[in-house]
């Protein structure tokens, strides 16, 4: 058995070498955690510094191949453009819609119905007809509402002359 | 150090290692987790951009690749249906053909210069006309707006001149188009988009209007000068 010669009062006390015993063991465990940590972290860092590296690489890959086929791009972009510009004129204030309306009616003339006068602008289609008697005039407004290609017509004037017969002005709303 | 220790009491010796070992251990963990957190989060985030860009780039090659040559062929058509150049003498002389064909005569053309837009440039022609049916005053029509280049009426006036005369006097207002090309390509990481349907329309559209007749002059042979002075 061991002797201790050294006083009892330079010993440390029991709950101290408890607590010391502790202290090494947590000393140990968080050294351990913090090893693992910082190797956890830098090999992260590691695995994205390869990724983005590889992904740099790819990126170019691309970009050559995207290059090689810039002709196409070239076109695409073009009929895009001229799509584009050309839906954009089709959109401002255009009476092309007029000239269809204009052909409908005129394919509507029953006989004894001639034009008078016909006037497209941004307020109206109008078209204006002259008429021996009332009857072809009510059959050419018949043909023209039955024909169901008119948003709405309505009758802007009607008036008789001896020497000009029947004359009508109608609006269109296509 | 040591002077420090001998001084402690032996209670408090046995506890300084491994307390300074824990302080020393929190004191790095700070300062390494703080450093590598925010260095990972930096690569997370190139990394999430990276990806996006490589995606994009991989969705363009693959409309590129897939593209349909026939779409693209109709490129022509489109710049004849709004030319990148004034298209007035070429409306002009369709005005022209296409009225002298429809027995209309043409009294007086005016072509007025309107304020260039940035993107679309305009002009207005004003054609003063004479014809005697109107049906083919109303064909002349529907040949100028189903013509390229692309021409919208502004303005229409056509009148008869008397009941029992068969003759039609017209004020036609039109404008006509042009517009620059794109002059740079975008950025090759921009994404491209395919054509859409309503896109596809609009160029169905642009192919089916009329397209104007160009001369080809042929080359004359060379002819005997018997005087070659004169």
């Amino acid at each position: 058995m061991a002797i201790n010669l050294l006083p009892q009062d330079l010993k440390p006390k029991g709950y101290a070498v408890a607590l010391a015993k502790n202290l090494r063991k947590l000393a140990l465990i968080s050294l351990i955690v913090f090893l693992v940590g910082t190797l956890t972290v830098f090999s992260i860092f590691i695995f994205y510094t390869r990724l983005l590296s590889q992904s740099a690489i790819q990126q170019e890959n691309l970009k050559a191949e995207i290059k090689a086929l810039q002709e196409t791009e070239q076109k695409l972009i073009l009929l895009k453009d001229r799509i584009d510009k050309f839906t954009a004129v089709e959109n401002t204030q255009s009476l092309n819609i007029g000239v269809n309306v204009l052909d409908e009616v005129s394919e509507l003339f029953p006989e004894g119905i001639s034009f008078k006068e016909v006037t497209l602008s941004q307020e109206a289609i109008k078209v204006a007809v002259y008429s021996d008697n009332l009857q072809n005039l009510s059959r050419f407004i018949l043909s023209l509402a039955g024909s169901g290609k008119f948003k709405s017509i309505y009758l802007v004037t009607l008036s008789f002359k001896p020497t000009e017969g029947y004359s009508a002005e109608f609006g269109f709303v296509k | 150090m040591k002077s420090i220790t001998r001084r402690l009491g032996p209670d408090i010796k046995i506890l300084f290692g491994p307390t300074i070992v824990i302080i020393m251990v929190i004191l790095l963990s700070v300062v390494v987790f703080k450093n590598g957190y925010s260095q990972v989060r930096v690569k997370l985030t190139q990394h999430n951009e990276a990806k996006q860009s490589e995606a994009t780039l991989n969705e363009k090659l693959n409309i590129l690749r897939e593209v349909r040559v026939g779409v693209l062929d109709q490129a022509d058509a489109t710049l004849i249906a709004l030319p990148t150049e004034n298209p007035a003498a070429l409306i002009v002389s369709n005005l022209r053909t296409s009225a002298s064909e429809k027995a209309i005569v043409i009294k007086e053309l005016k072509i007025v210069g309107l304020g260039e837009d940035e993107d679309i440039k305009n002009m207005e022609i004003k054609v003063s006309t004479e014809n005697q049916e109107f049906p083919s005053y109303v064909s002349f029509l529907k040949d100028l707006v189903n013509s390229a280049p692309i021409q919208s009426v502004k303005s229409l006036n056509v009148q008869k001149h008397s009941v029992g005369e068969n003759l039609f006097s017209g004020e036609l207002e039109i404008n006509i188009f042009w517009a620059n090309l794109p002059v740079t390509l975008p950025e090759l990481t921009v994404p491209i988009q395919e054509l859409t349907d309503d896109q596809k329309l609009v160029l169905a559209k642009m192919q089916s209007l009329k397209k104007p007749v160009f001369t080809n002059l042929t080359p004359s042979t060379p002819k005997d000068r018997p005087n070659p002075f004169n």
